[in-house]
């Protein structure tokens, strides 16, 4: 597989279009896994997707090892699913709160999916890559542009807010975070 | 505190969240599908592996060779200095002049190591042009460019090999005062071919290029009595790591000495100097061409087992003083990353109507290759 997407990549770079949706093709399911685990919601996967297929195709031409071209567009994604969290903490007035599902104070125990939605931005977006899309902690690294150290401490320190929350029941909260 | 495996939990995670795409997604994710396929090709980046012959500069190849022989921190990888790019531009056709010469000239081509002049002489209507050069401190190719108001009928090549009613090219080529060797080369143009200018360091007291200097050149056309007179400005622009070795390896057999002098390799050349000493009333006649030279050739082969291509040699014959027979010999730049070089000379054995090639084992030669860079 390794040549053969390089070798796709070097036709959509040479201009050919339907080689460049091929390879579209082959990450999108990647591409709306990750999406939707960082940004949590479909409506808002569907934009960053959009976006990020879109500057994939433009910019296509400033990568330079086709090799790198998964992790390439993943951290588009990423940028671009970052661009659209900060937007919508924005967007949310002060005076106006979203629909929210039946708030109760219960405690409760959690699964992961859940503990892992009320991570902190950063920490979800490390956990998501390397264990939902199994991407190596140096590609991680070079996705988000730092250190692989700063990956290996994102995690640990996601870890452990999570094995906390799976351990002990919490209580439901408030936020931006839909049902 | 309740009891938890994590990894048993990841993996319910993960099989939780690899749902199908839901309809949201997947519509607008076609959508941009059909909106590339009718947006305009991005900006296509222009690859190296692919064989461009477009004019003008181009990305170009750094092969294994420019690598080993330039250095790793020299990385030419295609650099060409805004200035010369320009100049490039305006030479037409530079790409496709180098086709039919050695792959020596093809990567110096390739490369942008040529340089430009604007040197140039007209006579009877017709101006000639010595518009580019390069020199890697082995030898001087100069591309030499036609231009006329009328329309001629011969080839540039044609009218220079025909000048002395096809006796001889007419050129002349002169360092400090002292005339040098050089060769024509066909490019296929029409109106342009290549010369090429070499020093006489083999010959015993013969004068080498410095790094920088002029080189004047006279070309007779046929059918124009003046000679077209150039001062040709020349720039050793070849970056500064190359091989040159002076091994000094002899070897003696059947009354003959045979000396490597010195090997240059650069990556546009490989150039060896040899030196035969031979008493001609003892050499086996085998060995004997007429007029008294020697029916010697040589091959060379690097340790990889690649044959390096033999381009043209040249040599001063007499021995008047018994210093040996000089020959120089020009091949192709080494390719890859070879550590030695193996010298095999060779004589032609008639076998009827039959020839045949004989290598003379006795007097193989192998240098190994200083990777490090030697001053000349």
């Amino acid at each position: 597989m390794g040549s053969e997407l390089e070798q796709e990549v070097i036709r959509a770079q040479a201009g050919d279009r339907e080689a460049f949706i091929r390879l579209l093709r082959e990450v999108e399911s990647s591409l709306y896994t990750l999406a939707r685990a960082i940004v949590k919601q479909d409506e808002d996967s569907a934009d960053a997707i959009q976006e990020t297929m879109l500057k994939a195709f433009k910019s296509l031409h400033t990568l330079r090892s086709p090799e790198y071209f998964k992790t390439w567009i993943i951290r588009i994604l990423v940028n671009e699913c970052n661009r659209i969290i900060k937007m919508r903490a924005r967007t949310v007035a002060v005076a106006e709160f979203p629909d929210l599902c039946a708030v109760t104070k219960d405690y409760e125990n959690i699964d992961l999916r859940e503990a892992i939605h009320r991570l902190d931005d950063t920490l979800r977006i490390v956990i998501v890559l390397h264990y939902l899309d199994d991407i190596p902690l140096k590609q991680v690294a070079e996705i988000l542009d730092i250190s692989e150290g700063a990956v290996k401490n994102r995690l640990h320190r996601a870890r452990k807010i999570l094995l906390d929350l799976l351990q002990n029941p919490v209580e439901r909260k408030i936020g931006y975070e839909m049902c | 505190m309740r009891c938890v495996d994590f990894d048993d939990e990841l993996e319910k995670w993960k099989e939780s969240e690899s749902v199908r795409m839901p309809k949201v997604v997947r519509s607008r994710i076609d959508e941009t599908y059909k909106e590339i396929s009718s947006m305009e090709a991005p900006p296509a980046y222009s690859r190296s592996a692919r064989p461009v012959r477009k004019r003008g500069v181009k990305a170009a190849a750094v092969s294994a060779l420019a690598i080993t022989l330039l250095g790793a921190s020299v990385v030419v990888s295609g650099y060409i200095s805004p200035a010369v790019a320009q100049s490039l531009e305006r030479i037409p056709l530079l790409g496709s002049l180098f086709q039919k010469q050695d792959a020596g000239l093809q990567i110096a081509g390739e490369h942008g190591l040529f340089t430009p002049v604007d040197a140039s002489d007209t006579h009877d209507g017709v101006t000639l042009k010595v518009s580019s050069v390069m020199y890697d401190g082995v030898r001087v190719s100069m591309v030499v460019q036609r231009e006329s108001s009328v329309e001629l009928e011969t080839t540039l090549y044609e009218a220079m090999s025909n000048h002395n009613q096809g006796n001889t090219v007419f050129f002349d080529i002169t360092y400090e005062g002292q005339s040098m060797g050089g060769g024509l080369s066909d490019t296929g143009e029409r109106d342009a071919v290549i010369v090429t200018a070499e020093d006489t360091g083999y010959e015993k007291d013969g004068v080498i290029f410095s790094d920088k200097f002029n080189l004047f050149l006279s070309l007779g056309l046929e059918g124009i009595d003046e000679p077209f007179e150039f001062m040709v400005p020349v720039v050793k622009n070849v970056p500064d790591n190359y091989h040159i070795l002076k091994p000094g390896i002899s070897k003696t057999y059947e009354h003959l000495e045979m000396t490597l002098q010195r090997i240059a390799a650069t990556p546009v050349t490989t150039e060896l100097d040899i030196n035969v000493k031979a008493d001609m009333n003892e050499v086996p006649e085998k060995y004997q061409a007429a007029g008294g030279f020697l029916n010697l050739d040589y091959e060379l082969v690097d340790d990889l087992g690649k044959t390096v291509k033999f381009i043209g040699g040249r040599g001063s014959s007499s021995d008047e003083e018994n210093e040996g027979v000089y020959s120089r010999l020009k091949f192709e730049p080494l390719d890859g990353d070879p550590k030695a070089l193996t010298l095999k000379p060779y004589i032609y054995i008639r076998n009827g109507e039959e020839t045949a090639k004989e290598y003379i084992k006795e007097l193989e030669m192998t240098v190994s290759l200083d990777t490090k860079k030697a001053a000349r």
